[in-house]
């Protein structure tokens, strides 16, 4: 089983939306998780950590939020914004079931409005960022379950 | 005669004591002077007299006379 | 003056500017990659703000997060560093639409000295001597041809979009040139998508003397003095110093006073540095001015004793020089020594050399982990001394004392580098690399055997 096999196997992993892989095959086993799926922006660069024999890919690598449940990230630096206009219903709120792609709030930036949407489906468990308050890159939004 | 300055210059760039260095003193034989601290003695020279010595020039100097006649001519 | 500066930059230049702001009372604010969410500069800024993944493009040279960042945090200014988007005219337009002080030249200033043609125009308008060569863009073999009779060989072929070595090619005989000249056209049409190309003579093996130069916006504008960047690897400068040996004071005045001219003909302000090449008959020419901090900035500082980022920052601020030129004096000779990883990995263990004459400029500590993604200079080691050999004597001993153990550096090439004859002998020029390398390597070797 050399490297070329494992790339390609993470490769595959990579795109698509399993969110764990376990596979042993001629006496290597790999375990493969996302950590948490990055919503709209591209995934940055994977990093592969070098221990024979099973190799962890971190598709990954949050500094200090070590967020363990699902999470929708901020893809940019800007102001958040919970629901389309001020006095407007939020996007979501907590309880409710986004399915993938939908929008879960408003990051605006050098005055342009960026819709955020999950990454995957779940039920959101907590908002996290605050309405109107400054976000940065790859802060978490809120969680799903 | 700027014989003085060089003793000076020598002793503190090679640091080897006052009373080896004498007008005819052989550098490599008498003083131990290497390629490596003739190298940097003819910087050390260079600035203290605010002079260049040229590549052939620095070839020759065996003695310390023959620094200090080099040295009363570009002066 | 700026109540808050955002740095826009990583590394050891993101320490220097914060270390400068704090003495300065100005809170700073650090924008940073996730792979330098562990870095010196985010643990030392009043805050700090992550603006993207590790990719340069979407995180340091994200001008549209940066400037975000700068609103959100309503910082006054942005000092933009060395590299990035230091010598970026848009982005330092970008910052003055938005009425947030970009430390360094004026968009429009920075815009035109970027154009080599136009910058090699206004010098020759402002009798700054240039490389000898066309005026106008060389169009066919044969004009090529007929200019370089007229020059004499050997000929550099430049591609007018050109740089970092693309579109280049040197022509040492009327037999090569028709060859170089198709091919450095090709090339530029591959690489920049403009072929225009120029014809300069070819200076061989010259020595890179660069003025710094500060000026305010109020005309006043003073040379520091020159540096040396003749020790360079492939482009790469692995040591400079201050004074070069290669000047003497009337040629340092002389060249000093072109470099201010050169300035002054731009209408430049903030710091900067006229870049001359020279030849062994002490003949310079002009070949660029960049318009932002540099790297060896401390080698000109250790002489002057002139904090340059603290007078960045008071001229973006508006303000006066202090110094005039005649207060301006050489008193010391300095070198500063690049150490660069040449192996990413995690620092296991790191000591810094120090004492009298010598600083140190770094952002790693034990523990901190070197990143693929950036450039490899992880250190710079800056010693100076009344003369220039006890300059070398002093780096010798701070280079002996450094200890990183984790990553593989250079730091031993450079010790034995200091040993070499042609280096100790100072009348070293940019083909010392090449000439001398593979000696000091095998030291190296041999050193490693014993």
């Amino acid at each position: 089983m050399e490297m070329k096999q494992i790339y390609e196997i993470w490769d595959r992993f990579e795109s698509s939306s399993l969110s764990q892989l376990e596979l042993s095959m001629n006496g290597v086993q790999i375990s493969l998780k996302k950590e948490c799926a990055a919503t709209t922006a591209a995934m940055p660069a994977p990093r592969v950590e070098s221990q024979a024999p099973a190799t962890e890919a971190k598709t990954s690598k949050q500094a200090e939020q070590k967020a363990d449940g699902k999470c929708v990230k901020a893809p940019l630096v800007g102001t958040f914004y919970a629901s389309p206009a001020p006095d407007a219903e939020p996007f979501v709120k907590v309880g409710d079931t986004v399915k993938k792609g939908d929008v879960i709030g408003i990051i605006e930036a050098m005055k342009l409005m960026n819709e955020v949407r999950a990454g995957e489906s779940g039920v959101v468990t907590e908002i996290l960022a605050r309405d109107g308050g400054m976000v940065e890159y790859g802060q978490p939004l809120l969680t799903l379950e | 005669m700027s014989f003085e300055k060089v003793k000076n210059t020598i002793m503190e760039t090679i640091n080897c004591d006052e009373d080896k260095i004498t007008i005819d003193a052989r550098l490599k034989e008498d003083l131990g002077i290497d390629s490596l601290d003739a190298m940097e003695l003819s910087m050390a020279l260079e600035e203290a007299f605010g002079i260049t010595i040229d590549e052939e020039a620095l070839k020759d100097f065996d003695t310390v006379q023959k620094i200090v006649s080099y040295i009363d001519e570009q002066a | 003056m700026f109540k808050r500066i955002l740095i826009a930059n990583r590394g050891e230049i993101a320490v220097r500017v914060i270390r400068c702001c704090r003495e300065m009372g100005i809170e700073t604010v650090a924008v940073y990659s996730e792979a330098d969410a562990k870095s010196l500069p985010v643990m030392t800024a009043n805050y700090a703000v992550c603006i993207g993944p590790a990719k340069a493009s979407e995180s340091y040279l994200n001008q549209d997060a940066i400037l975000e960042t700068a609103r959100q945090m309503e910082c006054d200014a942005i000092h933009p560093g060395y590299g990035f988007l230091s010598e970026n005219a848009d982005f330092a337009e970008k910052c003055e639409k938005n009425h947030i002080a970009f430390i360094g030249p004026s968009s429009e200033i920075i815009r035109r000295m970027g154009d080599k043609q136009e910058a090699r125009q206004l010098m020759i308008a402002s009798e700054v001597p240039v490389v000898p060569g066309s005026r106008e863009l060389i169009h066919t073999v044969q004009e090529a041809e007929e200019l370089a009779e007229k020059l004499g060989y050997p000929v550099l072929l430049k591609a007018s979009a050109g740089g970092g070595g693309k579109g280049m090619r040197k022509a040492y005989s009327k037999e090569e040139l028709a060859g170089a000249f198709q091919t450095a056209k090709a090339e530029a049409k591959a690489a920049f998508g403009n072929d225009d190309m120029y014809l300069e003579k070819l200076i061989v093996n010259p020595r890179h003397i660069e003025f710094q130069i500060l000026a305010d916006r109020f005309g006043n504008t003073v040379y520091l003095g020159e540096r040396d960047c003749s020790i360079q690897k492939n482009n790469q400068k692995l040591l400079e110093e201050a004074p070069s040996v290669g000047l003497n004071e009337s040629l340092r005045r002389e060249m000093g006073e072109v470099a201010v001219r050169a300035a002054k003909a731009a209408g430049y302000f903030s710091a900067g540095t006229i870049e001359f090449v020279m030849d062994a008959e002490k003949h310079y020419y002009f070949i660029e001015m960049n318009t932002r901090i540099q790297v060896e900035h401390p080698v000109t500082e250790a002489i002057t004793d002139i904090d340059l980022i603290r007078e960045q920052i008071r001229i973006a601020a508006g303000m006066k020089l202090t110094m005039k030129q005649e207060e301006i004096t050489i008193r010391k000779h300095a070198i500063e020594c690049r150490i660069n990883a040449l192996t990413p990995g995690t620092i296991s263990f790191l000591h810094f050399p120090s004492g009298y004459g010598v600083r140190t400029e770094s952002h790693v500590f034990t523990g901190y982990e070197v990143s693929p993604f950036y450039d490899s200079m992880i250190a710079k080691i800056i010693v100076s001394g009344d003369t220039r050999l006890e300059a070398v004597r002093r780096l010798r001993r701070a280079l002996e004392e450094l200890i990183i153990e984790g990553v593989k550096t250079n730091f031993e090439f450079m010790h034995l580098l200091t040993y070499h004859p042609a280096f100790l002998k100072g009348n070293y020029n940019t083909g010392f690399w090449e000439e001398h390398h593979k000696t000091i390597e095998k030291w190296n070797e041999e050193g490693r055997e014993q």
